[in-house]
């Protein structure tokens, strides 16, 4: 650019760049010249150009309007190539004002602010970059809004989160406890189990451990697989009669303890975090020592039930003593170990709880079971057969129905502790509610000496996670009626017999609700972490009706048998007398169906349902020995349908479901004297 | 400079060296001497208004701007009016005309303001 100074005296040009002002740290830093031998340098494909500052010194100006000028450029926010050019613009609009006759201070008076000025310039230029430019900078300020909008809302959540205060208002727990135990101590039983399982005493070493051949080889099958022999044809058979036939004091008390009309076991609670109870707890039952009885502030999540793995030990007592009494002939010590097992099975269930009810459903079948061992040995007298038949008959549609109100009650309890309440019904999840559902993983590590650590750093991730769970959840009143809709639905499937079921289950529901990851398991964390496998517990009580059903006749067959010298040609002969109506087969909906094979005083008698595949085969069993439990597995009419047609599948569900085959049963369990005529039952 | 003021210089500064530009090129000194000289100094825009605003029309592809050497031997950078730029200057021009109608028909303006307004 040519000098425009000439008629301007010298002493008024700037000629110092010092005083243009110097760049921003970074700028400087990002100006940097790499120093590189000269011969690299005149190699480079490119020359260096020539820089703002150095136009404006080459145009020669005075001091004011280069000063001027440069403070207009280092302001305004431009490329270098923009830069140079404004330089140059300015300088030639300086020059030309010069050069018609302004003064310096003319020019400098009409040039107008420097910082609006540059702002201009800079927005001017802006629109002026090329159009890739435009769209990575309207990409970045996108970004950077999409960041701030997400750490707004992680905000909001984090705060709804952290400054949210679950508000308890029920104690579910002690009104729960007060019910239980509100008939008077002397009226209870749980009183009494304590002393009775201290007179028991532990199972001896002999009973309980692995049992191994001659080499020390661990066996396996049904003669070793109990926890202690509890089968005639068990091994060890002999030292757990010989044990129960010690034992017949506690044991007497026992069979007494366990026909109460209540149990009256209060709810108990952790005593504190990290109690040893569970590290106490064994098969032998609960050691309460570390427990105590819960109070106001006890969370039902809390809650221990140390009936279920008493009734669960003392069943299995009184089963081996069962047995014991069929071996010996013994119909008094029979009757009353068989009533007993009932007896505990419904004290099992009276709590309400879903896991107290399936061990009632579990002792009621071993009950079952032991019974029908009892009528095929065929030794019970009249007296026998009615108190064990009264005993079954009343444990009625409630002995065997599921019932989830106190699920619901946990949910309700839960829900309470973990959201806030607006006190109509609303309210978020809170960081304290998630760490107490989370919490309930803890359950699984007592042992762990990492817990702690485990949990701080759970606690921590809990924490930052907080915000999404609280916002991704549905809040309060959504989860509520939610988990009233499935618990709606799982009862009146629950309480659906099989012939009327269809193919789905509240379990899918369950089943979507807890596969991680999704927007429903995000949307109802709660429930997802919380919801019982429903259909399952409704199943279970189904067989169970229908175990318990057809003992019933079973017992009414050998009562008739007793009276008439041989069993009735169709059940329908039974009622009324020995039973009220004839109990129908779960799987058709129509009456229990019954075979009897052999002529005169020999035949023998078979109680069935057709079984899962809804088809009468006359009473005989399934296919493939060991398949018996497929035949109390409910499946749907579809599965069945699409199962039947496929060869390998078919096999699994092909059969009747045997409830009651006392020829048979008595060859398995070899009481080969008491056997007669061999029934169709026997698997082809 | 009141608002209303800079509004109004925001909407007819463009407009004025749109119309300026229509006769020939120029460059920036000359637009701020002929734009301060041809209205008696009410579009007297200082240099840090000119500059940013040739940028802007540039930018907007209504101007175009080349450097060339003057006969007095210096480089500038000179203005010329687009295809576009002579569009929209038809198309302000207009809407400038129907305002000033307006204002005048109100009483705002003299008919001899509305001649200048109107570029006679």
């Amino acid at each position: 650019m040519a000098s425009t100074g000439a008629n301007q005296p010298d002493r008024d040009v700037l000629t110092n760049p010092a005083e243009l002002g110097g760049d921003s740290s970074v700028r400087r830093i990002l100006r940097t010249r790499v120093p590189m031998p000269f011969s690299l340098r005149s190699h480079l494909p490119w020359k260096r150009r020539t820089s703002w500052r150095e136009i404006i010194l080459a145009a020669g100006l005075p001091r004011m309007l280069a000063v001027r000028a440069a403070d207009v450029i280092r302001k305004a926010s431009l490329w270098p190539s923009e830069r140079r050019d404004v330089a140059r613009e300015l300088c030639a609009h300086f020059a030309d004002g010069l050069h018609a006759g302004r003064t310096p201070e003319e020019l400098f008076g009409s040039f107008g602010a420097v910082k609006p000025a540059a702002k201009l310039i800079s927005r001017a230029a802006r629109r002026k970059r090329p159009l890739w430019w435009k769209t990575w900078r309207l990409g970045l300020r996108g970004a950077a809004a999409a960041l701030l909008l997400c750490a707004g809302v992680y905000g909001v959540g984090f705060a709804m989160a952290m400054l949210g205060t679950p508000r308890v208002t029920k104690a579910y727990a002690a009104e729960l406890n007060a019910a239980l135990t509100r008939t008077p101590e002397s009226e209870r039983a749980w009183p009494l189990y304590a002393g009775i399982r201290k007179d028991l005493g532990l199972l001896p070493e002999e009973l309980i451990r692995p049992l191994k051949d001659a080499d020390g080889v661990q066996l396996t099958g049904d003669a070793a697989s109990d926890m202690w022999p509890q089968m005639r044809t068990h091994g060890r058979w002999p030292l757990a009669a010989a044990w129960v036939d010690t034992r017949q004091g506690p044991i007497e008390r026992l069979r007494k303890a366990a026909v109460m009309p209540t149990l009256g076991c209060p709810l108990y609670q952790y005593k504190g975090e990290g109690s040893p109870w569970e590290q106490t707890q064994t098969e032998q039952g609960s050691d309460l020592t570390h427990a105590m009885e819960v109070d106001d502030h006890t969370s039902l999540l809390n809650i221990l039930l140390p009936f279920c793995s008493d009734s669960r030990f003392l069943a299995r007592i009184l089963v081996v003593d069962a047995r014991r009494g069929i071996e010996l002939k013994d119909a008094p010590r029979f009757a009353g170990d068989a009533e007993a097992l009932v007896g505990l099975a419904m004290q099992a269930g009276e709590n309400g709880t879903l896991i107290g009810q399936l061990v009632r459903f579990a002792i009621l079948s071993l009950a079952c079971d032991v019974i029908r061992e009892g009528l095929a040995a065929d030794f019970l007298d009249e007296d026998s057969l009615t108190r064990i038949g009264h005993r079954l008959g009343a444990t009625g549609d409630a002995g065997v129905r599921v019932t989830f109100d106190l699920e619901k009650k946990f949910l309700l309890d839960v829900v309470q502790r973990t959201y806030t309440d607006n006190g109509s019904g609303g309210g978020h999840l809170t960081y304290d509610g998630l760490k107490q559902m989370y919490a309930m993983s803890d359950m699984s590590m007592p042992n762990d000496p990492d817990a702690a650590e485990k949990r701080k750093q759970r606690d921590l991730e809990l924490k930052l996670l907080s915000p999404i769970s609280v916002l991704a959840d549905a809040g309060r009143e959504e989860t509520v009626a939610q988990a009233e809709k499935m618990y709606a639905k799982a009862q009146t499937e629950a309480d659906t017999p099989f012939w009327l079921r269809g193919d789905t289950s509240t379990d899918l529901d369950v089943e979507r609700m807890n596969q991680q990851g999704t927007p429903i398991s995000r949307k109802y964390q709660l429930l997802a972490l919380l919801m019982p496998a429903f259909g399952k517990a409704g199943i279970s009580g189904e067989q169970t009706r229908q175990v318990r059903d057809g003992t019933v006749v079973a017992i009414a067959l050998e009562a008739y048998r007793r009276t008439h010298g041989t069993y009735p040609t169709t059940l329908g002969e039974l009622a009324p007398r020995l039973l009220p109506t004839v109990p129908l087969d779960r799987y058709d909906g129509r009456a229990l169906k019954y075979q009897r094979v052999g002529d005169g005083s020999s035949a023998k008698p078979v109680v069935y349902s057709v079984g899962v595949d809804r088809i009468d085969d006359g009473g005989v069993g399934p296919e493939r020995i060991g398949n018996e439990y497929s035949m109390y597995v409910y499946r749907g009419p579809a599965t069945v349908k699409a199962w039947l047609a496929n060869p390998q599948m078919k096999m699994t569900i092909r059969g009747d479901w045997i409830l009651y085959d006392p020829a048979n049963l008595n060859r398995r369990l070899g009481n080969a004297s008491a056997s007669g005529a061999t029934t169709p039952t026997s698997n082809r | 400079m009141s608002r209303i003021e800079r509004e109004l210089m925001r909407g007819a500064g463009p407009l004025a060296v749109l119309k300026l530009l229509e006769r020939g090129e120029m460059y920036g000194y000359e637009l701020v001497e002929s734009l301060a000289s041809r209205t008696e100094g009410v579009l007297d825009m200082g240099q840090s208004t000119l500059y940013p605003m040739l940028y802007n029309l540039e930018a907007q592809g209504l101007i175009e701007g080349v450097w060339r050497e003057s006969e007095q031997g210096r480089n500038r950078k000179y203005y010329k009016l687009t295809g576009k730029g002579k569009k929209r200057l038809a198309k302000d021009t207009e809407q400038f005309k129907r305002l000033s109608a307006a204002m005048t028909a109100l009483g705002v303006l003299q008919p001899a303001m509305v001649a200048i307004a109107g570029g006679r």
